[in-house]
């Protein structure tokens, strides 16, 4: 039994060693770290924290992917909702290829749509709006909720719909307060899903604004080009930026584990 | 008998209508719009654009930088579609045994996937960075003076150790997943039929992942080629110069940087192609459904 262990041990170690050294390096002083190097923070400072939470370029950074993320996440789940429901429970004229072809498009590359997108947001007047970004992330969490959500779907038997409907509900209401409650799982997990892939985009995401709407990780790419190349400054935002993730993470982790069993995900 | 249910022929259509009208505007029109555009030259000064026909795809074939891009990207894939499959596998093998059903260890795993590319790179970047990164300096130790975004192949080790240090997670779950469904009497009887270890994995586990294994493959693929744009920002730090680029950070590179339209827009019609290649043949696969049991 101990021997086996020590390969998932030292995996955990391999994984663990650069988000260790991030971790660390954001709460060194940049003294120590342009001097050497170092395995623990000699002196320990909250230096660059204290300048995210008061510089509004930082922080507006964060506020901003918070707001883009949460919007395009309420778009896809609303817009997949319906969608997954008719391709769980209907059968039409070439629904398979359909349902296929719609979810290949989460492959498409960002970078081909990226010049479009800009040129249709600068026509309509929305470029440089969190909605923009929102709008451009639906792309690829949309096909990927109803892939999600249909999974967790067929595993609710037709009978619910059918007692519902000889109980005299209508649609949207026997949707509303019966369905979506039964597959409330599914929806958490379709949720986190958009909320991570949107959460970590960034070149749709980077060349969609250009101030107003400028996301953090954008702000941190251009901190990393820049000539003081600041890595405490960075360190500190890289740190702060997979917290949000780890917390979602965190909530629905019995349910991902689902999804992953079902191969949905 | 007819069932009762919800069955007015409209409402299907209704439903799907949301999403049909998003995937028209924002799938198939930019989509349509790129191919427009790479027939056309930009203006450098923004008086409109011609239309030149294939010229910019005839300039992109005869560049010899885009095949240096090219080629680096069919090598970057490999590395990392190779490297973060092979490595997944081998852990998740040796980790069944161990973690059956440990679900904390598999949270511990997506924390991982939920760190953004960029701030993977940033990671990167601070391992390799020269006066303080670990990397440089067990290099250092070696007698080997590592620069990386000075020396092209110290960047190019950078952005592939970083691709597959973030896909090796994903690959992990899935594969650990794909060992614990197959079924204990099935390992039972391979076990009294079967000596050695090894030849039992090659025969019984190994086809038995191969449905896993080639969804793995195909969203390997799709990660190497497009998701790491992210990751080769920060680890070249946005300065293209003579550092390693793949495709997709091409057409990021001509189309904003450069504002090559009509060549950015030739690029990303090419990386169509390549997609709808990669589509079919994933459409295949799930019509087929590779199974065993």
């Amino acid at each position: 039994m101990q021997k086996r262990s020590i390969i998932p041990i030292v995996y955990i170690l391999f994984l663990l060693l650069p988000i260790y050294w991030l971790v660390a390096m954001s709460f060194k002083t940049t003294n120590e770290i342009l001097s050497g190097f170092s395995l623990f923070p000699q002196t320990f400072t909250l230096e660059a924290y204290r300048t995210i939470f008061t510089d509004p370029t930082w922080y507006w950074g964060y506020i901003n992917s918070i707001i883009y993320v949460s919007l395009n996440t309420v778009i896809s789940i609303t817009v997949a909702l319906p969608a997954a429901y008719a391709f769980s429970r209907y059968r039409f004229l070439g629904d398979k290829t359909l349902f296929f072809w719609l979810l290949t498009n989460r492959m498409a590359p960002a970078a081909v749509f990226a010049l479009p997108f800009f040129q249709l947001y600068s026509a309509v007047g929305i470029f440089d709006t969190h909605l923009a970004v929102a709008l451009a992330h639906c792309l690829f969490n949309i096909p990927l909720s109803v892939w999600i959500l249909e999974g967790f779907m067929g595993g609710v038997p037709k009978e619910l719909d059918e007692t519902a409907y000889v109980d005299g509900y209508s649609f949207p209401r026997f949707f509303m307060t019966i369905f979506i409650p039964t597959i409330k799982a599914g929806v958490g997990v379709a949720a986190f899903f958009c909320f991570m892939f949107s959460w970590v985009e960034l070149l749709l995401a980077k060349t969609l604004t250009a101030v107003a709407a400028k996301p953090i990780a954008a702000t941190m790419t251009k901190t990393a080009s820049s000539a003081g190349y600041e890595l405490g400054l960075l360190a500190a935002a890289g740190t702060l930026t997979i917290i949000p993730g780890a917390i979602v993470i965190w909530f629905v982790r019995n349910y991902i584990a689902k999804g992953f069993a079902m191969g949905r995900v | 008998m007819k069932r009762a249910g919800f069955a007015q022929p409209w409402l299907p259509m209704l439903l799907l209508l949301p999403q049909l009208t998003i995937i028209v505007i924002f799938f198939y029109w930019p989509a349509l719009e790129a191919v427009r555009s790479s027939f056309y030259l930009e203006d450098p000064f923004g008086f409109g654009s011609s239309f030149v026909g294939l010229e910019n795809y005839q300039i992109l074939l005869e560049s010899r930088e885009y095949r240096r891009v090219a080629l680096f990207t069919l090598f970057f894939t490999l590395c990392v579609t190779f490297f973060s499959l092979a490595i997944a596998l081998l852990l998740a093998v040796k980790a069944d045994k161990v973690l059956r059903g440990a679900t904390s260890y598999k949270t511990l795993l997506m924390w991982v996937y939920a760190i953004a590319p960029p701030v993977a790179g940033l990671m990167g970047a601070m391992l390799v960075n020269h006066s303080n990164g670990m990397i440089t300096h067990l290099f250092g130790a070696a007698g080997y003076e590592f620069r990386n975004g000075l020396n092209y192949s110290d960047t190019a080790f950078t952005m592939i150790l970083v691709a597959i240090w973030k896909q090796i997670p994903v690959n992990f779950i899935f594969f650990l997943s794909g060992l614990q469904s197959i079924p204990v009497s099935l390992r039972e009887a391979a076990k009294i039929d079967n000596k050695s270890g090894t030849s039992r994995f090659w025969t019984i586990t190994f086809p038995l992942l191969a449905p896993t294994g080639f969804f793995l493959l195909i969203t390997n693929i799709t990660y190497a080629l497009f998701d790491t744009f992210g990751i080769i920002d920060v680890v070249i730090k946005g300065e293209p110069g003579n550092n390693p680029l793949t495709l997709v950070y091409k057409v990021y590179v001509d189309g904003f940087r450069g504002n090559d339209l009509g060549g950015s827009s030739a690029q990303s019609v090419v990386l169509m192609v390549l997609v709808l290649a990669l589509t079919v043949f994933q459409f295949r696969l799930i019509e087929k459904r590779i199974h065993y049991t």
